[in-house]
């Protein structure tokens, strides 16, 4: 009788101090928590700027490939060379081309390409385009939309340091390779606004 | 005749059995809707959208009000997932405090989509269907520089602080204007998304800063308020007020010339959205999207006749 109770009163005291001792959790909440914390996001971001530039360019749509798709089927076009965030009415794609002879004011670079009136903002840089033309992001890999949209900011900034020069020359041509914005609804804009990945001037 | 009625009863009886047999085939189970509150018309239709399209997929949906309140929400969720519901469409009241009860209700396999409001934990909900506000305000900021002039004075009135829509869509509005060194913020303060505290808020603000030309709202109601206030000082007209979300009476303010712009959220699509994928989930389909982002659009005077209802007047 007397073991029987040492064993009861063992077990009361040992099973809670095993229990609370060891923390379980399900096993997708554990690898999703060892994600978030593997995932750096200027880190990502930091890599695709300085490795997949260049593949934009090379996959890059021409102005004139542009304008001439969007004339067509502008849905089907957008469906096969843009790409799309959630639900909404615009497309992005990349575009690259050259200007043969350009204008420049304090907030645009002015020109044409293919016939096409560009503009390339180089005072202000805003929103999510360059993020979201590019492709490099998933945002289920965001904590929440918040990160996701710090990424932006990032890397307009990145934009603004290393793409603009911090003079325009005042001659010559452009090339530029970057993102643009089209509504497949209404696809053929006055002009189209290039947020530029990459830049480069010939005299 | 006494013979024949025996049959008759049984024929009665066959039918209505053979109806009751049949509504319980049709029916898919019930779906709860969770809404942060419903003392705001944008999120009225949030909820009546999410119902009415849980209803079309062949569920029994309830509408649930948790009144911005946190623990109101928790006693939903018990009730809910004590009641034998199948999914969840939730719109959150915090993006941090509600993660546990969604992480509950999908630990006990109800699966949760949340609609409009974000919940800071991505496995905690099948999918999040969310305004992209942070686009939206950066447009939204880009037409108050044009509207507004670079020099000038405003002030910003914040949504619940709690919510990570709140400061999406500051943040996305800032990362325009701030850009502008003669545009000065004289004064920024929460009024919880309300009308009658925005109201206040703005009577307070101007009797501080007699010179503002402009007020930033993180949605329509505290627009709305802060109109009602400008009217009540005799600055209409000169404070230009930007709200955020698309209500209809912002709408109609934009079309009377009371209000200068607004981000158009589209709750119909949101909440649509959350029904079907959860109609999907329950089918078994597990390979949906973490995160839906929806599109924004700015609303001026200039296209306000293509909105009205919470929404675009034609389909696109």
């Amino acid at each position: 009788m007397k073991k029987a109770v040492k064993i009861l009163l063992a077990a009361a005291l040992c099973i809670p101090a095993v229990v609370f001792a060891v923390y379980t959790e399900p096993l997708d909440a554990h690898r999703e928590k060892e994600r978030m914390a593997q995932f750096k996001p200027e880190e990502r971001a930091d890599y695709h700027w300085e490795h997949d530039r260049q593949a934009l360019r090379d996959a890059a749509l021409g102005v004139g490939e542009l304008s001439r798709g969007l004339a067509g089927d502008a849905q089907n076009f957008a469906d096969a060379h843009g790409r799309v965030l959630g639900i909404g009415s615009k497309t992005f794609f990349v575009v690259k081309g050259t200007l043969p002879r350009f204008d420049a004011d304090e907030e645009y670079i002015l020109g044409t390409c293919d016939g096409h009136a560009v503009r390339i903002p180089v005072k202000y840089i805003f929103g999510n385009l360059a993020r979201d033309a590019s492709g490099w992001f998933d945002i289920d890999d965001f904590q929440n939309t918040m990160a996701f949209n710090e990424i932006s900011s990032y890397l307009n900034g990145r934009i603004l340091a290393e793409v603009i020069p911090a003079s325009i020359p005042e001659a010559g041509s452009c090339f530029f390779c970057g993102a643009v914005e089209i509504d497949p609804a209404a696809p053929d804009p006055e002009c189209y606004t290039v947020i530029p990945y990459l830049l480069d001037f010939h005299e | 005749m006494k013979r024949a009625l025996p049959f008759l009863l049984a024929a009665i009886l066959t039918c209505c059995l053979s109806a009751c047999v049949k509504r319980a085939d049709s029916g898919k189970g019930r779906i709860a809707v969770v809404i942060s509150t419903l003392n705001n018309p944008w999120f009225v239709v949030l909820g009546e959208a999410a119902v009415q399209r849980a209803e079309e997929l062949g569920y029994e949906a309830v509408l649930f009000d948790s009144q911005n309140s946190p623990s109101k929400e928790a006693e939903h969720f018990d009730n809910i997932l004590s009641s034998g519901y199948k999914a969840i469409l939730f719109n959150p009241t915090d993006a941090d405090g509600s993660t546990v009860n969604a992480r509950s209700a999908m630990a006990r396999g109800v699966p949760v989509f949340c609609m409009d409001r974000e919940i800071n934990e991505p496995g905690a909900a099948v999918t999040q269907i969310l305004s992209d506000n942070y686009s939206g305000c950066i447009a939204l900021g880009q037409y108050f520089v044009q509207s507004v002039g670079r020099q000038a004075n405003y002030v910003e009135i914040l949504g619940l602080v709690g919510d990570n829509n709140t400061w999406a869509r500051s943040r996305g509005f800032h990362s325009v204007v701030d850009c502008f060194e003669g545009l000065h913020m004289l004064s920024q303060q929460t009024a919880d998304f309300d009308q009658n505290k925005a109201m206040e808020v703005m009577e307070s603000m101007m009797q501080a800063h007699p010179d503002i030309q402009a007020v930033f709202c993180g949605n329509d109601a505290m627009a709305m308020g802060a109109y009602q206030a400008i009217l009540a000082a005799g600055k209409s007209g000169r404070i230009k007020v930007f709200g955020f979300d698309g209500a209809d009476d912002a709408v109609n303010a934009i079309r009377e010339g009371k209000v200068e712009a607004t981000g158009m959220q589209f709750p119909k699509t949101m909440a649509e959205t959350a029904a079907t994928f959860a109609d999907r989930y329950l089918a078994g389909e597990r390979n949906l999207p973490g995160k839906i982002p929806v599109a924004v659009e700015l609303v001026n005077a200039e296209n306000v006749s293509q909105f009205g209802n919470f929404g675009r007047r034609e389909p696109r």
